[in-house]
């Protein structure tokens, strides 16, 4: 496989919504949590925090769509300083991820509370009525609006798909954007994802498929607990993440600036529960061996793994021992952190977040903390950076994404100009 | 060269390959009672709603016909489509002696949304007693949330398909799950094929299922204006790949099918206005003219023009199966690809087209050819 160049780079997340504000907020080891009950009233709801993005009008149709369009433009701008780059339109391709399109509270008081009468009970007549009438909400359920938005700025007629892979789904647009460049179908392939499911029916899902974090009386910071002894579940986060993938032939004609470059990647399914995977962690194992094959690497070779590591009791024990499967004994295992410590679970986002937070560490030269990890749990044996920052630079990084449904992803980054 | 080894597929034409086929072939020559597959909509009220007929899978029943009756009350109806299609497409040799690492899976599905019976209630229970047309959010987190089946959630993660069929199939190779759009199923075949010849794979299982019979999901197509243009549809389609051919296509008297070009890309009001041109002409240069077209076309005047004029000129017999079948969505690409194939295995084709577009313009299209297995 040969290696793609990273040449540009857009984020909204709870950190903030720059590189710099991000890269800083993650040098200093910062949480993005605050009080759910600042984001909507949430007496009696049971889960007491959330990671927000900071600074955005949340009264909108789409905010996630608003967060991918967003980190979109701010990656065409980093990498060619113009949102319509000077590259054949068929040669520019658009891989983005989502998850499901939940239902904010405002669209079931606008589009569906109207068709139920007095008794509660939903008139189908009424809501078939309702459907000539304009709706703000209903066009937000196409997910692929951003692809267009993004195709119409930069006049793109290259392939364009949104990956639906779950919590797995921006590391394996990132990983297939590349294989478009390495096959020859693109010379510069936007790719990425963006995510917003903090409002109460968003979280409501989460919270009854038992992953949320329903810990209380604690500050919103200290909630997220990967790898620690008493984590319990996840703390939601949002954003998006774009990243600007370039042949190096491209990037190079052209003079680019690289962050570094996609070496490898691998998927795999657990073929085995839809919100558990295997105790043994064997499909991740898999991911994991498939994506340093196709870099060409050694494990050894890895300075630093940024897990999935969401701090629920299930998934952070079999990533250790999917780790320890590919890499060897703890010893052997270089240092692991987990970003969603401070950035909360960002969803169908998170791999792309989290490739921008890794290609950020490396650029600065410090390996991102594990927070609140204070208590470690016995079987969760690894370095986990625990709760600051360590001065370190790495180069070679694998990144882990995993999500419901039993999908794999891996990703091997490397940062820096080769 | 990728070798089309198997298809499994359930749609308004019937439960299963052969009864699909002898239905399509009935419908297509005209030569069966009707050259129609829609039937009254019996799925929710639809008085008021502007179509009241559907593409329906008649016949069907989870608990009976899949595998594991168990699981069936984790999985959305489109779920519950994508299990039968893959097991049709996993019978017989097509995954035999190849580990299930080592088989991958390229699914598209259909946006799921809760369905109105699971929602009714919970709305019902939490709407505000002072202005029912307001929620309260401290009734939705009690008896709202009550009301709800903790299950839905399950139901309505987006790549639910993709887990249920490759878990009752037992795969554990690459995966990629796509976006709703019908070009989405097209865009996974090439996929497929391109991860089978990077060695990504040995075997690839496609899949595409979807179903709009859901009150709140035909209300979308409404607001696409696919309804009333066409009506509603539900089913799935399945296929198993590979590089080269397995024992029974060698032996089958038929010619078999093979993927041999794919492209993809996006149209926009700003540009791509010749994409269509530009992709077709682009397959039929790497591998030959059609001898048959399947082609997305349905009757939006201001959306297709380009793609008329393209089919006129080609020349080629052009066939579309929406306005027969209905708007089957994400399945929709991948059963025309299906019903290609058949055509290729009858001897009625040696060079298929099948084209798809999405509502937002994402257009994508491959290239069929017979070809004899030695």
């Amino acid at each position: 496989m040969s290696a793609v160049w990273i040449t540009g780079m857009g984020i909204a997340c709870p950190h903030g919504s720059t590189l710099d504000v991000v890269a800083e907020a993650q040098r200093e080891g910062r949480s993005g949590a605050r009080r759910l009950s600042e984001v909507f009233p949430s007496e009696g709801f049971g889960v007491e925090a959330a990671c927000t993005v900071p600074g955005w009008d949340r009264d909108v149709a789409d905010l996630k769509r608003a967060f991918g369009e967003y980190a979109a433009e701010r990656a065409l701008l980093d990498a060619f300083g113009t949102l319509t780059p000077d590259v054949p339109s068929r040669r520019l391709g658009i891989h983005l991820a989502s998850g499901l399109v939940s239902t904010p509270v405002s669209e079931a008081e606008d589009d569906l509370l109207p068709a139920f009468d007095a008794e509660g009970r939903y008139r189908h007549a009424a809501a078939a009525e309702r459907l000539a009438e304009p709706s703000r909400w209903r066009s937000r359920h196409f997910t692929d609006h951003t692809n267009l938005h993004v195709a119409q700025i930069t006049r793109a007629t290259g392939p364009s798909s949104v990956n639906h892979g779950a919590c797995a789904a921006s590391a394996t647009a990132i990983a297939l954007g590349a294989r478009w460049i390495q096959r020859g179908r693109c010379d510069v392939v936007l790719a990425g994802g963006f995510e917003s499911m903090i409002h109460p029916f968003g979280m409501m899902s989460f919270q009854m498929l038992g992953a949320l974090s329903e810990r209380q009386g604690t500050s919103p910071e200290q909630i997220s607990r990967p790898f620690d002894r008493t984590r319990d579940g996840f703390v939601i986060g949002e954003g998006g993440a774009v990243i600007i993938l370039e042949s190096e032939a491209h990037a190079r004609a052209r003079g680019a600036k690289c962050y570094g470059r996609v070496l490898g990647a691998g998927s795999s399914m657990d073929s085995h529960r839809i919100t558990a995977p295997p105790e043994d962690g064997r499909g991740a194992a898999e991911a994991m061996r498939r994506a340093l094959r196709s870099a060409g690497l050694n494990p050894g070779e890895i300075d630093y793994i940024n897990a999935h590591g969401t701090g629920t009791p299930l998934n952070d024990v079999a990533e250790t021992r999917a780790i320890k499967s590919v890499f060897g004994p703890a010893a052997n295992c270089p240092p692991v952190s987990s970003s969603k410590s401070a950035l909360g679970h960002t969803v169908a986002a998170a791999g792309a977040v989290e490739a921008v937070l890794c290609m950020l560490a490396a650029r600065d030269g410090v390996l991102p903390p594990t927070l609140n990890l204070r208590e470690p749990d016995p079987d969760c044996d690894l370095d986990y950076v625990p709760l600051v920052a360590r001065p370190q630079r790495p180069r070679r990084i694998l990144s882990n994404s995993f999500g419901f449904g039993g999908v794999n992803c891996a990703l091997v980054l490397e940062g820096g100009a080769p | 060269m990728t070798w089309i080894l198997s298809t499994g597929m359930v749609s308004p034409l019937g439960l299963g390959r052969e009864e699909s086929i002898s239905s399509w072939r009935d419908l297509h020559s005209g030569t069966g009672e009707t050259t129609s597959a829609l039937l009254p909509n019996k799925r929710w009220p639809t008085e008021g709603f502007p179509r009241r007929d559907a593409g329906l899978v008649v016949g069907f029943n989870a608990r009976k016909q899949l595998p594991d009756r168990k699981a069936t009350k984790l999985m959305s109806r489109e779920s519950q489509l994508a299990v039968y299609a893959a097991v049709e497409a996993g019978a017989g040799d097509a995954l035999d002696g190849v580990p299930a690492e080592d088989i991958g899976a390229f699914a598209t599905a259909g946006y799921e949304v809760s369905s109105l019976p699971e929602s009714e209630a919970m709305l019902a229970a939490s709407r505000r007693e002072d202005d029912p047309s307001r929620l309260s959010l401290a009734k939705l987190f009690g008896e709202g949330r009550d009301c709800y089946n903790p299950l839905s959630p399950l139901k309505i993660l987006p790549n639910m398909p993709l887990f249920h069929a490759t878990s009752t199939l037992g795969l554990r190779g690459p995966h990629l799950s796509l976006g709703s759009s019908p070009a989405s199923g097209l865009v996974a075949l090439g996929e497929a094929s391109d991860a089978l010849a990077d060695g990504d794979c040995e075997r690839a299982l496609v899949l595409g299922s979807d179903c709009q019979l859901e009150e709140f999901r035909a209300q979308l197509l409404v607001e696409a204006q696919i309804v009333p243009s066409l009506a509603p549809a539900e089913g799935a389609v399945a296929m198993v790949l590979g590089r080269s051919p397995t024992p029974s296509t060698k032996a089958a008297a038929c010619p078999s099918a093979r993927l041999v070009a794919w492209e993809a890309g996006q149209q926009s009001r700003v540009a791509g206005k010749d994409l269509p041109a530009e992709l077709y002409s682009g397959l039929i240069e790497a591998s030959g003219q059609p001898d048959l077209i399947f082609s997305y076309l349905w009757g939006l005047p201001d959306t297709e023009e380009s793609e008329r004029t393209l089919l006129r000129k080609l020349g080629t017999r052009v066939v579309c199966t929406r306005p027969m079948l209905g708007w089957m969505g994400a399945a929709h690409g991948l059963l025309d690809v299906a019903l290609g194939v058949a055509e290729i295995e009858a001897g009625n084709a040696q060079r298929v087209l099948v084209t798809a577009r999405g509502v937002l313009g994402d257009i994508a299209a491959v290239m069929l050819e017979a070809g004899v297995p030695v």
